[in-house]
């Protein structure tokens, strides 16, 4: 509904009075107003039509006025239904505007100024209803699982899998993967496909909270409860009731706060610091981290029954490194997304450019390629992203290779692994390039199996 | 005898001289049907029917500045609503009312 002429529906079976209704609706040029005499005929005018507004009286005939009410609110929930009536009593009005009208005007000599403010105000309603859904459906897509993880590899299709059993129920999740891997969209993608995408999603990263401001950011505090608490604030398990609460870096918090984590999230209930009153609160628990929690849980730095508690539905994001078939459908869609944004035709990767690619290690995973791919359409100086325009952090094979420390056996495999992908699969070519025989390869692909 | 004041409802729909003469002619039609409803339903004593009637047309003699008029359909509405019986002369005085009302509308038009 933007700057269009708005439908409006006037139900009055007085003829005199219907004509005065009509006429007062009119006068705004704004709108398009049609008449009807009873319930019946307003009802199957509905089933091909849905105004913006629908006035009615109480008593019509053919149909008693909250029964009609009912009907219309039911079939039409975003039409708004203005009641127009000569009763005078206070219960009746009551009890339709909990059926769903509006707003309750009796018939009077006010009626043009009553009905201009309700219709102000109506038109003001729809209008910000219509914009929140916009912006909530911008925000599930912008978190659909097919336009924003993307991926092929059998690592990623493993994670789908995942992800389609995440959004069936309320099960915990816990997300384990490095940085810049994807931990906080999952988690949204999670939270806008289950039953919870109307709700708050929550997110708290534990690493950059105080460690003395914590329980307070969770739980909530009274006014007065300590130094600085001037007024009552909300915990953010209470803002996440019937949504997500998610905490990203979960292995950072300390151990005192763990305990009393694992007692709220057990108990699903908490009191605001400096106060005595429990309140309950029902929300999905998301975690991340980029750390191994067993191994945490084994050298005392995270508790064995939080770990347990918090376990749930485990979702490993794999590193970039182990996804190389990804790094070319990756870099694709955030230079066809930059570009779109920036209103510039979509830029080409040239081979050597697409090379440069995948021969990387990518320690900062997807989030440093999405900063590579836009920094790269920024250099470029024609239609194609050239060699020179990946601009990386560190760039030659060898940095890539010892990205991570391993046994010299798995350096050799992936020196092989390298070179079959920079190479496409070509045994021969590679072989000849590491000057080894080709059944030295064949074997060590059996061991990589 | 009431005299309508026609200065709020010409106020209220925005000075159309022209469309408050059509809404005088629905207000002489409704009312000569209401009138003839009341005579039948009286001699029938059907009260209910006589306060949904009552109901119907006193939305307009509100606006049509009929104060009196107004006030003594509510009167009846609101008594016959439970299909009470009541003093028929207060129902014949409103009739009366209501023909001595659209005939000083009538000279209005004309």
């Amino acid at each position: 509904m933007s700057n269009t002429v708005q439908k409006i529906f006037v139900v009055e079976d007085n003829d005199w009075y219907r004509k005065l209704l009509v006429h007062l609706l009119s006068l705004n040029p704004d709108y398009e107003v049609t008449s009807f005499t009873d319930g019946p005929s307003i009802l199957k005018a509905l089933e091909v039509d849905s105004p913006f507004l629908i006035t009615m009286d109480y008593r019509l005939p053919g149909i008693e006025g909250d029964e009609l009410l009912k009907l219309i609110r039911q079939n039409h929930p975003n039409t708004v239904v203005i009641i127009i009536s000569e009763q005078e009593d206070i219960e009746t009005a009551v009890s339709l505007l909990k059926l769903g009208a509006y707003d309750y005007i009796v018939k009077g000599n006010d009626i043009r100024n009553r009905l201009t403010n309700t219709l102000f105000n109506a038109s003001k309603q729809v209008k910000l209803i219509e914009k929140i859904e916009q912006l909530e459906e911008e925000v599930r897509t912008k978190f659909d699982f097919n336009t924003t993880i993307l991926g092929k590899s059998p690592k990623m299709e493993r994670v789908y899998k995942l992800l389609q059993k995440a959004i069936l129920n309320n099960i915990t999740v816990t997300i384990f993967g490095e940085t810049g891997t994807g931990k906080e969209v999952v988690a949204k993608a999670i939270h806008y496909h289950a039953s919870t995408k109307n709700k708050p999603f929550i997110a708290v990263n534990v690493a950059a909270i105080p460690k003395e401001l914590f329980e307070s950011e969770l739980f909530g505090h009274e006014k007065g409860a300590f130094t600085g608490a001037n007024q009552l604030r909300k915990g953010k398990f209470e803002e996440a009731n019937g949504g997500t609460l998610f905490l990203d870096e979960i292995a950072e918090l300390d151990l005192t706060l763990q305990a009393k984590l694992l007692r709220a999230i057990q108990e699903r209930e908490a009191s605001r610091i400096g106060s005595n009153l429990v309140y309950k609160f029902n929300c999905r628990i998301i975690v991340a981290t980029h750390r191994n929690l067993l191994q945490e849980v084994k050298a005392g730095n995270f508790r064995e029954d939080l770990y347990y508690r918090l376990y749930g539905l485990p979702i490993e994001l794999p590193p970039l490194r182990e996804r190389e078939r990804d790094i070319l459908l990756l870099s694709s869609n955030f230079m066809e997304k930059f570009c779109e944004e920036n209103n510039q035709p979509t830029k080409k990767i040239s081979p050597q450019a697409q090379q440069k690619l995948m021969s990387y290690s990518w320690p900062g995973n997807v989030r440093e390629l999405k900063s590579v791919i836009e920094l790269a359409a920024v250099l470029a100086t024609s239609e194609q992203i050239e060699e020179d325009d990946i601009v990386l952090a560190s760039s030659d094979m060898l940095s890539t290779l010892l990205a991570e420390e391993m046994s010299l056996r798995n350096y050799n495999l992936k020196i092989v692994q390298l070179f079959l992908d920079k190479y496409d699969d070509n045994i021969k070519l590679v072989a000849d390039k590491l000057d080894i025989g080709m059944t030295t390869i064949y074997r060590m692909l059996k061991e990589m199996e | 005898m009431e005299k309508p004041n026609f200065d709020n409802l010409l106020a209220l729909i925005g000075g159309d001289r022209e469309f408050l003469i059509e809404l005088l002619q629905t207000f002489i039609s409704s009312t000569e049907k209401a009138i003839m409803q009341f005579k039948h339903d009286m001699e029938q004593n059907n009260w209910k029917s006589i306060s949904d009637c009552a109901h119907q047309i006193a939305p307009s003699l509100q606006q049509m500045g009929a104060t009196e008029s107004y006030a003594l359909t509510k009167e009846i509405e609101q008594k016959t609503k439970d299909n009470h019986l009541i003093d028929n002369l207060k129902l014949t005085q409103l009739i009366h009312q209501l023909e001595q009302l659209n005939e000083l509308i009538k000279r209005y038009i004309q």
